[in-house]
């Protein structure tokens, strides 16, 4: 009786055993069976229009790729440098990450950012000047995503036709063109940021106004906030405050939300707000027109935004797959199409496919010189000296500071910043 | 029970408490030893840096971004505790009183306590508006302004438009507290000080102040230590402008560590700021002990 209940207790575990090794088999199968999913972080997946094209092109990724997935995570712009360093600091965070040329020094610099060089041959690619930005003390951290002239005048067509007005060319035609479309408060001739809590948004607008004069923060490796055709720019912008033109306080995206609701005639912004326009009413965005902006220079800010792999990712591998698959041709040709972007490799525009889009002329045009947001020469500081341009620029704007007093402030405070 | 016995039974208060405590430790402590030890390097964020002894401490003492946050830190600090202290006791007397409907008036000041920072911060945002904002409505149709206010971006009225919204979020505090504290007043107090000839005034200030007064202490440490800690309002209304106007030392901290990689000079300043706010606590219990005796 007791050998034959051992015996039964073995043949029991025995059982158990086997089943328990056929449950574990089978799962373990199942999960090999199962994508790798990684995690793609960007803003671009909260703007209206722009959205629903690249969820459609992140699709047509996952379906040529059936092992990978995509987990996409929509993030405000404001919070994705912040949001970042602190994921990648704590080992977590996206796999693939999209960000602004303000970001792409510091990340690289505090080794958030996985080295591009064993994976990424740039002579297997015909790359994009751009992408030399990327390549910081030696090594490329990161790819130009998509690039684009941010300052281009965009304007609503009706509303200038039936006021009899054509799209200004200097920046007096500008004040006098918006004064005219201005019954505020229902409507207004012109939206630019002026909220001192915007501060991105708040700098961008000087950065583009002082473009327009052909000044930037920096000029041969130095500040140049009080050069003569900066402080022109800053002029120009506090003079179309002052006109009374646009919506005083009022975000920039509800400025833009405002624009495609035909409250606001004329914007500066990048091809993309055409997607957006649609976003919102598709087919809107035929009743718009671009021109180059009303300023006597001829360079542009650029909006440059760059991808890399994060040094904490555990799926480099299909991380670096997601990137190659992004950068072929042609892919890159659909992609840089949707809104002129300049992208990781040259693409040709199709002529015509221009003339189906007109308004992409005024982005598409050979005298225009890029001028990137992040202060050349001190990208690493780009943060903190734009910051502290807008404290100033904000006492010209909200407290009368005198213009010239207020640069020649800024420019020591700014050179203290950059000396330490 | 025996002595020992009893010794053991002891212990378990301490068991009770002890997840609160390491709940504690990881997310107060640990943070805060974390700062102290960054402070004493040049991290740009938390990455291994190299050693540089006080130097982060050293640099504090001639940085006019500093003090310049700190003069904020204190004029911020003053407003925001005389604010919630002059409403929160108004209020206080004034639902301590009896009249119909106190019940939904008592209950309806607490509103402002339990909206969400930034919920507050949305309404207040569209209240201070320029263009649509009621404040600058109503005050022009009282005809006290003759243009509206650019109540967030002009930096010599952001400081005010700050503080009231802080002021607002957190009077029901105060409010309820001194409240429970005036209720506890003895009323035969109030009837000595009628037999002695006591006024309404003379009645408040002899009377009602002197009893409410442990717990006034208590709420002005606390508004002391809160009012320098001070972050989500501030950062979601300003952003510490404009043009700076708001930056007291917690928005700097944040822009040191966050925005301008400097994360062990940020750390110094928190040290700093945690070092003076446990002095001002310790001052007030050594104060209200010589007090007691």
């Amino acid at each position: 009786m007791k050998a034959n209940g051992k015996l039964k207790v073995l043949v029991r575990s025995a059982v158990f055993l086997a089943g328990l090794f056929a449950i574990t088999f089978s799962c373990s199968m199942a999960f090999a069976k199962q994508p790798v999913t990684i995690k793609f972080e960007s803003w671009w997946l909260t703007e209206a229009g722009h959205d629903k094209w690249l969820n459609a092109f992140l699709d047509k990724f996952e379906k040529e790729n059936p092992g990978i997935k995509l987990d996409r995570i929509a993030i405000a712009s404001s919070a994705v440098h912040d949001k970042f360093m602190t994921e990648a600091a704590a080992g977590t965070g996206p796999d693939v990450l999209w960000f602004r040329d303000i970001s792409l020094v510091p990340f690289a610099k505090m080794g958030f950012l996985e080295p591009l060089d064993k994976y990424i041959k740039p002579s297997q690619y015909k790359l994009e000047s751009i992408n030399n930005e990327g390549v910081i003390d030696g090594h490329r951290y990161a790819l130009n995503l998509m690039s684009f002239a941010y300052g281009q005048l965009i304007y609503n067509k009706k509303m200038l036709a039936d006021a009899g007005l054509k799209p200004p060319t200097t920046p007096e035609e500008l004040i006098d063109v918006a004064k005219k479309l201005t019954k505020a408060p229902d409507q207004y001739g012109f939206g630019m940021p002026v909220v001192p809590t915007e501060t991105e948004y708040f700098a961008q607008g000087i950065q583009k106004f002082a473009s327009g004069f052909d000044a930037g923060i920096s000029k041969n490796g130095k500040i140049a906030v009080n050069d003569p055709n900066f402080v022109k720019g800053v002029e120009c912008f506090k003079k179309v405050y002052d006109a009374d033109v646009t919506p005083k306080g009022i975000g920039w995206s509800v400025q833009r939300r405002m624009f495609a609701d035909n409250k606001i005639a004329m914007i500066f912004d990048g091809a993309y707000q055409f997607g957006i326009i649609d976003g919102f009413y598709p087919g809107h965005s035929n009743d718009f027109g671009a021109v180059r902006p009303p300023f006597p220079g001829n360079h542009v800010l650029f909006n440059e935004n760059f991808f890399g792999i994060s040094k904490a990712s555990k799926h480099k591998a299909e991380a670096v797959k997601f990137l190659k698959w992004w950068i072929r041709a042609d892919n890159q040709a659909e992609y840089n199409m949707f809104g002129l972007h300049i992208g990781t490799v040259k693409t040709n525009y199709p002529k015509a496919w221009l003339d189906q889009h007109p308004y992409l002329a005024a982005y598409n045009d050979p005298k225009l010189i890029p001028m990137p947001t992040m202060v050349k020469g001190f990208e690493e500081q780009s943060e903190q000296i734009r910051r502290t341009l807008v404290d100033n620029v904000a006492q010209i704007f909200f407290a009368n500071k005198p213009i010239d007093q207020a640069m020649n402030d800024a420019e020591k405070v700014l050179g203290d910043i950059v000396k330490k | 029970m025996s002595v020992q016995a009893r010794r053991k039974f002891d212990t378990l208060p301490y068991l009770l408490v002890l997840p609160a405590l390491l709940v504690l430790a990881l997310v107060y402590f640990y943070p805060i030893i974390k700062g102290l030890l960054l402070s004493f390097t040049d991290a740009k964020f938390v990455e291994q840096a190299p050693f540089v002894g006080l130097q982060n401490y050293l640099r504090m003492t001639n940085d006019p971004d500093f003090w310049y946050s700190c003069k904020i830190t204190v004029i911020y600090s003053f407003f925001y505790v005389v604010g919630v202290f002059g409403v929160g006791l108004a209020t206080a007397l004034l639902l301590n009183a009896k009249f119909k409907g106190r019940p939904l008036a008592r209950t309806l000041l607490i509103i402002p306590y339990a909206i969400p920072d930034i919920a507050a911060v949305a309404v207040w945002t569209w209240l201070f508006d320029y263009q649509y904002g009621v404040i600058n409505y109503i005050l022009k149709g009282l005809g006290l302004i003759a243009q509206p206010v650019q109540w967030l971006a002009n930096p010599s009225v952001a400081m005010f438009a700050v503080l009231v919204v802080s002021v607002w979020r957190l009077f029901p505090f105060h409010s309820l507290a001194l409240l429970s504290a005036l209720q506890g007043v003895p009323e035969e107090l109030y009837e000595s000080a009628e037999l002695d000839g006591a006024t309404g005034i003379k009645k408040f200030f002899y009377v009602t102040l002197p009893s409410i007064s442990g717990i006034m202490g208590i709420l002005v440490l606390l508004t002391v230590i809160w009012s320098f800690q001070r972050f989500t309002i501030i950062w979601a209304l300003t952003q510490g402008g404009p043009a700076r106007a708001t930056e007291s030392l917690v928005i700097q901290v944040y822009l040191k560590a966050f925005k301008y990689y400097q994360m062990g000079y940020a750390g110094a300043i928190g040290t700093v700021m945690i070092i003076f706010l446990m002095l001002i606590t310790i001052g007030y219990f050594i104060l209200s002990k010589e007090d007691q005796k």
